[in-house]
């Protein structure tokens, strides 16, 4: 299957568990910035309502990711965990932030 | 599901809204597939320029509002008519369809019902759908104008704020419709506007020539564009909008209608629609009305001629580039480097790549096929100029457009020209139309 579809049905069922209005940023998991570019692109697309943080843009990491409430890493597993679990398929997990 | 089925259907409004100027009794002659055709895509320009300028004005969109209003300006069109000798020439009447019409008409059925497999299949899904017209339209939707905010996030400006607004205004449209962006739906506007142009490009073809090349010139264009946009993957981009648009205007354009006042207004709106559609469209349509006034200045009254072809495309357009500078969004178009600074070494590698490009969608055989046509035509007539200049003119645009910025463009020519150049084949089967004298 190819790395668009995969990660639209990750987005299509993180939105289920993302509320409207909150932010968000995707990764990937190893950390690449060129597939985070891609990631932030369709998550723009697929994540409507919700404010989507770019962790990479145009190939280059932005580090944005921190200020973000919720995280979708595609792919597998982070470790450490960056927050609580919410949702974990084949494609990847969602995670809400943990503020300290 | 639902959503999906409530967005495409929207569009049934698009011909609901272009009716009232279609109903005109000087657009009899036409078939009522053919009529049905350019009322969709009458009303489609006439909505999406209302669209457009409650934008600029500030006020949000309403989809009933915003229907009325686009059938309230086809009504106030089909007044202007009124006065003056309008009525398209009637074609003479020809027995039943031979064997020849009828393999015309399977061929488009068949193109269709392709571009629907494909496009349903994903296989036709565009990339730049999620990338950026669905992501605009759905931003646009929510919003309920053209979301300027939106547009000038310097993190979203791979979505090319400048872009014409015609496509993410139809697909916000249809997305207040539904509730909600329906992405399987989207795509399906591929084989949609390939079925809209099966309607109705025969009929506007046949104002030029007999039944019989008319049927047999559209089907080929059909097949053409349904076989290139499944290769090239249009589904939900601006593509199929953009060959709707630039056939129908074309197929006017040579023919005796143009000579009319319904002619040129239907003409006029079909330009503004693609000059909305797509960057290129607006190449199309100076070239197309240039051309036109030059073939054509002894048959139409240049002065009414030149209102009638350009001020539509002036107000669509120019309420877009004034949105744009008023909201400091962009001004005009975003351009890939210098306009001047123009790489010629670079001309060998760009001309292979554009080769390879066409080749690669069926050997090339969508584009030599409707040259064959045209080269094959009996005849010479002048009016093959127009579409044929046409071509010509968004060839050499294109070339000179990737003899700028990437100093390798092979990437950026492998992934645009098959879409850039695909209007080609309609407009040479359409030539060949033209190049026989009979008709005119």
């Amino acid at each position: 299957m190819p790395a668009s579809a995969e990660s639209y049905r990750l987005f299509q069922a993180a939105a289920a568990v993302i509320p409207s209005g909150a932010s968000v940023a995707p990764l990937s998991q190893p950390r690449d910035p060129v597939r985070e570019t891609a990631l932030h692109r369709e998550a723009v697309a697929l994540l409507p309502g919700r404010r989507v943080i770019p962790a990479a843009l145009w190939d280059a990491p932005t580090h944005q990711e921190e200020g973000a409430d919720f995280l979708i890493v595609a792919g597998p597993r982070p470790s450490p965990p960056p927050g609580t679990l919410l949702l974990e398929t084949e494609r990847g997990t969602v995670w809400r932030r943990v503020r300290r | 599901m639902k959503a999906g089925y409530l967005w495409l259907s929207s569009f049934a409004c698009l011909p609901l809204a272009g009716w009232p100027l279609l109903a005109h009794p000087g657009y009899r002659t036409l078939s009522l597939a053919a009529r049905t055709g350019l009322a969709f895509a009458a009303g489609a320009a006439l909505l999406s320029g209302w669209m457009t300028a409650l934008a600029l004005v500030g006020l949000p969109w309403q989809p009933a509002v915003l229907v009325a209003l686009a059938g309230a300006t086809a009504f106030a069109l089909r007044l202007s008519l009124s006065n003056e000798r309008t009525a398209l020439e009637t074609p003479p009447f020809e027995g039943p369809a031979g064997l020849l019409e009828k393999s015309a008409v399977f061929l488009s059925v068949l193109s269709i019902l392709a571009a629907l497999v494909a496009a349903a299949s994903s296989a036709a899904t565009s990339a730049d759908l999620i990338l950026l017209w669905g992501a605009k339209a759905q931003a646009f939707a929510a919003a309920r104008t053209i979301d300027a905010s939106f547009l000038r996030d310097p993190s979203l400006v791979y979505m090319h704020p400048s872009y014409p607004p015609l496509v993410t205004n139809l697909q916000a449209f249809a997305t207040q419709a539904a509730g909600r962006f329906a992405w399987g739906a989207a795509t399906l506007t591929f084989p949609l506007l390939i079925a809209v142009l099966a309607c109705s490009l025969p009929g506007a073809l046949r104002l030029t020539a007999s039944r019989r090349i008319a049927w047999a010139a559209s089907a080929l264009a059909v097949s053409a564009l349904g076989f290139l946009g499944g290769e090239l993957g249009v589904g939900g981009n601006a593509d199929p909008w953009l060959w709707t648009f630039e056939a129908l205007a074309t197929a006017i354009l040579i023919g005796p209608a143009a000579r009319s006042g319904a002619g040129q207004l239907l003409a006029e709106l079909l330009l503004a629609g693609t000059s909305a559609a797509k960057v290129e469209g607006l190449l199309f349509a100076a070239a197309a009305v240039t051309l036109f006034l030059m073939l054509r200045r002894r048959e139409v009254r240049i002065g009414s001629a030149v209102a009638f072809l350009v001020i539509p495309s002036a107000v669509s357009l120019g309420s877009w580039f004034l949105f744009e500078a008023t909201r400091h969004v962009f001004y005009g178009y975003e351009q890939y480097g210098r306009f001047l600074d123009v790489h010629w070494d670079r001309l060998s590698l760009v001309l292979s790549g554009i080769g390879h490009a066409l080749w690669s969608a069926g050997w090339a055989l969508p584009y030599l096929l409707p040259l064959a046509a045209l080269l094959l035509a009996p005849a010479r007539h002048r009016l093959l100029w127009l579409p044929v200049g046409v071509s010509l003119a968004l060839c050499a645009f294109s070339v000179f457009t990737y003899l700028h910025g990437d100093p390798d463009p092979s990437g950026w020519i492998s992934w645009s020209a098959g879409r850039i150049f695909s209007p080609v084949p309609v407009l040479l089967v359409i030539g060949a139309v033209g190049a026989r004298p009979e008709q005119h």
